[in-house]
Order: C-alpha cells, then sequence, then structure tokens
C-alpha cells in the first residue's frame, strides 16, 4: 500500500511537466501574435523586439517552455500581457478562494445526498423514490445562472438577509454556495443511488441477509461500502470541476475566483494568466485524482491486492524456507 | 412420527414484474426429516431457487407473493416477523448459494464474513473466541486458518464455495440449504465440494435441501428425491423410488433420466426432452408437461392439475397412473 502510493506520488510532477508541455504548446498555437497585442498603433520593428525580449517571446517555444517551468518552480508565473504585474500577484490569492468554495459545497452535496441517495435506493418502487427522483430532475434542469440572479435579487436585494457581493463573512457565501449546490446535489443524489441499486442487488448482498443480517447493516456496511467506490470517483470528479467551474456563480456573485480569472484571460487573451491558471486547476485535478486512486485502494483490497500479494508471497517463501530448515 | 425439520404445505409464490405474473412455484408440498437428505431436481426455471428463497423468506420484497405453509420445527414462517425470522437465518437454516463467485463480498475478509454469522447469532461472545471458531470451521471445510486474512479475490472458485459453506455450517444449522452448491465449479471440484458436504452432513446431522441438476449427485448424497416442474413437484419419494427404473415414473422424470449419457450404451447424442419449460406467466392448462409429454391424453390437455398418485413413499402427479389406480 505505502509502495503503491510513493509510486503514485512520484508520479505527480512527471504528469505535471506533461500537462504543462501540453497546456504551453496548445496556448501558443493561436495565431493571434501576443506582442502585436500589447503594442500601440503605431510601432517600430525596434518596440517590436523589445516588447519580445521583454516578455521571452523572441525565443523558440521549446525555450519558453522551459524558462517558463523553471521560473514557475520558483514561484514566478511570468509577467501578465494585461496588467504588465507578476501574474501571481492577481491569481495566487484566488486559490484558496475557489477552493473554499469547492470544498465547502462538495462538503454538503456529500452529507447531504449520500443519505439521500441511499435511502433511495432502499426505498426503490415507493413514493419516496420517486418524488425525490423528480425533485431531483426538476433541481438538475435549473440554470445556475438564473437561479443565482433570483435568489440574488429575492433574498439580497428585496430582503436584504444576506450581502449582494464580496466574501467576508459566512452570510457572503450562503446563496453562492447554495446556488452552485443545486444542480450539482440534484445529479449526486440520482448517481449515488443507481450505485447504491448496483450493490443492493448483488449475491452478496443476499449472503448478508441469508446470514441473518440486520438490514441497516446490510445496507451501511456491506452494501455501501461497495458502492462507495463508484461514489469516490465522483466526488472527486466534482470537486475538481467544481475549482475552476464555479465561473459563472463567481461572477453573480463578485467572488474573486480562479475560474472568473480563466474566462477574462481568454477574452484579452492573457496567455501567461491563462497559463498559470490552467496549471492551478491541472494541480489540483491530479492531486484529486491521486486522493481518488489512494482511496479506492483503501476501499477495494482487489486493487492493493497486486502490491499486497507480492509482498506477501515473498514473506511465505521466506517462512517454508524456515520451515525447511 | 413428527421428526419433521421442515414441512411445506401448498407453498406458491407469484413474482409480479412490470404487471405480468409469474407463477414461479405451485401448490408444492415437500418435507424433510431430522439428519435426511432432500434432493430437488428440476431443469432451469423450474422454481428451484424461488422455492429456497421462500424458506429463508428472502424473496424480493415488493415484487413477490407468498401462500401456503413452510412450517420449520412447527411454526410457520410465512408472516413471521422480520426480527424472529432473522434470528433463526444463518444459524437454524442456512444457505449456500449457486455461484460462490458472487456470493462472498469483496471488500471484507474471508474470516470476517465467517466470523459475522457468529457474532450475529452469539452476542456474547468475546472477539477472541469468535476468531478460535473461525479457525475450527475453517479447519472444518479444509482452508488453512492463516488464509483467514485473506479476501475473496484471492481464492479459487472452489475455495470460495468452501468459505460459503463455512459460513452456512458455522452455527450448527438444522436445515441446510445448497443451491447448486457446484454448478459454478470444475467437475473435479464438484466431486470434492459434495465428499466433503457429505462428510459434514453426517458429523453435523443436519438436514439438506439440497438443490441440483444433476441426478449423479443425488444418487451420491440423497435420501429422497423431489423433481419440479414448472414450479409443481411431479414426482417425489425416496432414491430408491425414483431411480428404481421398473417402477412408474412420471413421464418428466422419465425425460431426465434420458437426457443423461449413458456410460455403457455409446450415442453420439444425448437425448434431451424435446421442447422447451413453458415461461411461469404463460403455464399451459391442465398438466403443465402436456406439450412436451410423450403420453399425452386428451384428459391432460385441460382442467386442473392431474391428482396425485401415492403408493407408499411414491407420488407422482400423472393422469397416466390416476387411470390404473382408479380403474
Ligand atoms: N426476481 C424475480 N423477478 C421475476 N421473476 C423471477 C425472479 N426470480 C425468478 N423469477 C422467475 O421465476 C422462475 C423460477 O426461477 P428460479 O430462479 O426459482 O428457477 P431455478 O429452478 O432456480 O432455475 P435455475 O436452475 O436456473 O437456477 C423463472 O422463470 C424466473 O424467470
Ligand atoms: S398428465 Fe398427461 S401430459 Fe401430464 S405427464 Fe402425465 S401423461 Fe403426460
Ligand atoms: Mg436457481
Amino acid at each position: 500500500m505505502l509502495k503503491y502510493a510513493i509510486k503514485r506520488i512520484l508520479m505527480v510532477p512527471i504528469l505535471l511537466l506533461l500537462v504543462a508541455l501540453f497546456i504551453f504548446i496548445l496556448l501558443n498555437l493561436s495565431e493571434a501574435d501576443p506582442v502585436l497585442l500589447m503594442l500601440p498603433q503605431e510601432y517600430t520593428q525596434a518596440d517590436y523586439d523589445a516588447m519580445a525580449a521583454k516578455f521571452g517571446l523572441d525565443k523558440p517555444l521549446i525555450v519558453q517552455y522551459f524558462n517558463w517551468v523553471v521560473k514557475s518552480v520558483q514561484g514566478d508565473m511570468g509577467i501578465s500581457y494585461k496588467t504588465k504585474g507578476p501574474v501571481a500577484d492577481d491569481v495566487v490569492f484566488r486559490i484558496p478562494i475557489s477552493l473554499k468554495l469547492a470544498f465547502i459545497t462538495t462538503l454538503i452535496m456529500v452529507v447531504i445526498g449520500i443519505p439521500l441517495g441511499v435511502m433511495c435506493a432502499v426505498k426503490q418502487y415507493t413514493a419516496f423514490d420517486s418524488i425525490i427522483n423528480i425533485l431531483a430532475k426538476f433541481m438538475g434542469s435549473i440554470p445556475g445562472f438564473w437561479l443565482g440572479l433570483m435568489l440574488l435579487i429575492e433574498f439580497s436585494i428585496n430582503r436584504r438577509w444576506f450581502p449582494i457581493y464580496g466574501i467576508g463573512t459566512v452570510k457572503h457565501w450562503v446563496l453562492p454556495v447554495f446556488t452552485l449546490l443545486l444542480p450539482f446535489l440534484a445529479n449526486y443524489v440520482r448517481q449515488v443511488r443507481s450505485a447504491m441499486l448496483d450493490c443492493i442487488r448483488q449475491d452478496y448482498v443476499r449472503t448478508a441477509r441469508s446470514k441473518g443480517a440486520k438490514e441497516s447493516r446490510v445496507i451501511f456496511r456491506e452494501a455501501l461500502k461497495n458502492a462507495l467506490l463508484p461514489i469516490i470517483t465522483l466526488t472527486g470528479g466534482i470537486f475538481a470541476t467544481m475549482i475552476g467551474g464555479a465561473v459563472l456563480v463567481e461572477k453573480v456573485f463578485a467572488i474573486p475566483g480562479v475560474g472568473f480569472k480563466i474566462v477574462e484571460a481568454i477574452n484579452t487573451r492573457d496567455i501567461p494568466t491563462l497559463l498559470a491558471c490552467t496549471m492551478i486547476l491541472a494541480v489540483f485535478t491530479i492531486i484529486v485524482q491521486l486522493v481518488i486512486d489512494l482511496s479506492y485502494a483503501l476501499v477495494d483490497p482487489r486493487i492493493r491486492g497486486t502490491f499486497a500479494t507480492k509482498k506477501k508471497s515473498r514473506r511465505s517463501r521466506i517462512k517454508k524456507v524456515e520451515e525447511v530448515r | 412420527m413428527s421428526n419433521k425439520i421442515l414441512e411445506i404445505k401448498n407453498l406458491s409464490v407469484q413474482y409480479t414484474t412490470d404487471k405480468i405474473v409469474s407463477h414461479a412455484v405451485n401448490n408444492i408440498d415437500l418435507s424433510i426429516e431430522k439428519g435426511e437428505v432432500l434432493g430437488l431436481v428440476g431443469e432451469t426455471g423450474a422454481g428451484k431457487t424461488t422455492t429456497a428463497l421462500a424458506i429463508m423468506g428472502l424473496l424480493p420484497r415488493y415484487i413477490s407473493t407468498v401462500t401456503g405453509e413452510i412450517n420449520f420445527k412447527g411454526e410457520n414462517l410465512i408472516g413471521l416477523n422480520e426480527k424472529k425470522y432473522r434470528s433463526i437465518r444463518g444459524s437454524q437454516i442456512s444457505m449456500i448459494f449457486q455461484d460462490p463467485m458472487t456470493s462472498l463480498n469483496p471488500v471484507f475478509k474471508v474470516g470476517e464474513q465467517i466470523g459475522d454469522v457468529i457474532k450475529f447469532h452469539n452476542r456474547k461472545l468475546h472477539s477472541h473466541e469468535i476468531a478460535d471458531k473461525v479457525d475450527e470451521i475453517l479447519n472444518l471445510v479444509g482452508i488453512p486458518p492463516d488464509r483467514k486474512n485473506e479476501y475473496p479475490h484471492q481464492f479459487s472458485g472452489g475455495m470460495k464455495q468452501r468459505v460459503m459453506i463455512a459460513i452456512a455450517i458455522a452455527c450448527n444449522p438444522d436445515l441446510l440449504i445448497a443451491d447448486e452448491p457446484t454448478t459454478a465449479l470444475d467437475v473435479t471440484i464438484q466431486a470434492q465440494v459434495i465428499k466433503m458436504m457429505r462428510a459434514l452432513q453426517k458429523d453435523l446431522g443436519s438436514s439438506v435441501l439440497l438443490i441440483t441438476h444433476d441426478l449423479g449427485i443425488v444418487a451420491n448424497f440423497c435420501d429422497k428425491v423431489a423433481i419440479m416442474y414448472a414450479g409443481e413437484i411431479v414426482e417425489a419419494g425416496t432414491l430408491e423410488d425414483i431411480f428404481d427404473k421398473s417402477r412408474d415414473h412420471h413421464p418428466y422424470t422419465v425425460g431426465l433420466f434420458g437426457s443423461l449419457p449413458n456410460i455403457l450404451e455409446r450415442t453420439d447424442r444425448l437425448e434431451p426432452i424435446k421442447g422447451l419449460t413453458p415461461h411461469p406467466s404463460e403455464l399451459p392448462e391442465g398438466c403443465k408437461f402436456h406439450p412436451r409429454c410423450p403420453h399425452c391424453m386428451p384428459i391432460c390437455q385441460a382442467g386442473d392439475n392431474p391428482a396425485k398418485a401415492t403408493s407408499g413413499t411414491h407420488v407422482i402427479q400423472c393422469h397416466l397412473f390416476n387411470k390404473e389406480k382408479s380403474l
């Protein structure tokens, strides 16, 4: 298990370098010449060269990539084409904000979604299941942007229960989290339900019942532990999506998150900023994937198995040798 | 006289899915005495597993209806409250399922899965007492106890079925239901498992309901046999009643024996019964076997089931014998 974890962790930097190379090339393939974008209408060749040199754009792409990697590792993510200031200043402070939004929302989603999904699966064919199912379909189809605006108008502007924008207090987070949560939660409940249904139908659940296990134990121990595998993947995926994908919510509630910045950087062709944001997302996606894989191995002995058996067989061989002596 | 562990009277089970009603088990009677092995034989879809699940009280909720009586040690299990049923399941009646590959939970250790059933029914036992008991049972089924910390995927099919057997016998049940315990296994392993089950059954003195397609296993293992077709028991009796070719037999039983390969006469083809088992949602009128029966008579094609002809321990549900006897 430990060996597996270490192996997986060692792969992270390599993955990141590859992802960075890919994004770097992709972004620089665009036809627009960033140097031109930054120069005034009237410019001389000398101006052009100077600007290109300032941003390192006169060097071959692979050298640019290399320089960028070396600097990034040191925390220098380059100069923004737009603000002309360091990218890091404009991006780093956004990370905890986006993380916080994604984390709180995911946490609430899990706490509500898993019990609800499990209940639906257990009560399949009953009114409870049908009602939740219809409700989830309905919630899932409300556009987040519209929902956010409506909530904002009703509860912040008309009733003044919550602040209109900003991120200072708990109250600031209520509406954004709710807006982000609802569509994800609706989908989540349905997926948990179907993962759980798959497991409830399995033969080993029948075996557990045939042993005289209590129904609660059958559901929450025997079935849910198996259903956790797809649920972990799903949860991790949603969390990773939320970090960079909460653009609309960030926009409606004026939350300075990463997603918002990405859209802005795309619109202004601010490649260094875009690169920095994308890399941040990549880092978190890879970390989330790592956590998913490790928890998979924790839950499922078959995945752990490949490593365990190797170790075990060596141990038992040693034991056999000792017995022979 | 009543040494009966299990006495099933007039048991019927229907499944209702999407408004289609399947009559999976129809008015069957069965009884098993203490220490006796009853073989329940029939083609796929005959309703064997359904009968077993009805005894266990594990038929799928919402979609199944059960009527009749299942008397276990004098108490009717149908309608028994769930708590009481739970205390019987796994301790007094236990079941070995058809497919060992999927019947063990992949994410729990094998020893834990055996220990659970002991724990459920002996709340006061300490964990080390349970662990000792698990070791003992693993030894009984021929698995080295030091493998108890492994997971099901590390076991072969035969080993998994041994684990299932270990779970089933862990609490010394009065009745053990074995649903085709060897169909999913290799032939050589089948023999081992059956041999072991027989030895265990002798030692523990449990009664066994053995469900199988395999007449060879029946001949080796069972005291009594019931032949099931389309949810009915068409013939039942002692091993001799059924296997003695000189006696009367239901045409379906004759067909079943006919479809066994004969070692003495070398033929290239088996002689399976012509036609297919009817689907339980569209059972034929009269004798359920009549569309496939070589002796079908007009009387067989309509009306109620043929009456049962009984001679001693031997019961046959077929007009052929009724007529003879009534004449
Ligand atoms: N959960 C269910 N829902 C609906 N119909 C079912 C269900 N389980 C079984 N049946 C039907 O009941 C009939 C009897 O099934 P059962 O599993 O008891 O047969 P079996 O004799 O055990 O067959 P096999 O030898 O294949 O195990 C079948 O026709 C099957 O289609
Ligand atoms: S009752 Fe008639 S159809 Fe049915 S098995 Fe007997 S002879 Fe055949
Ligand atoms: Mg079956």
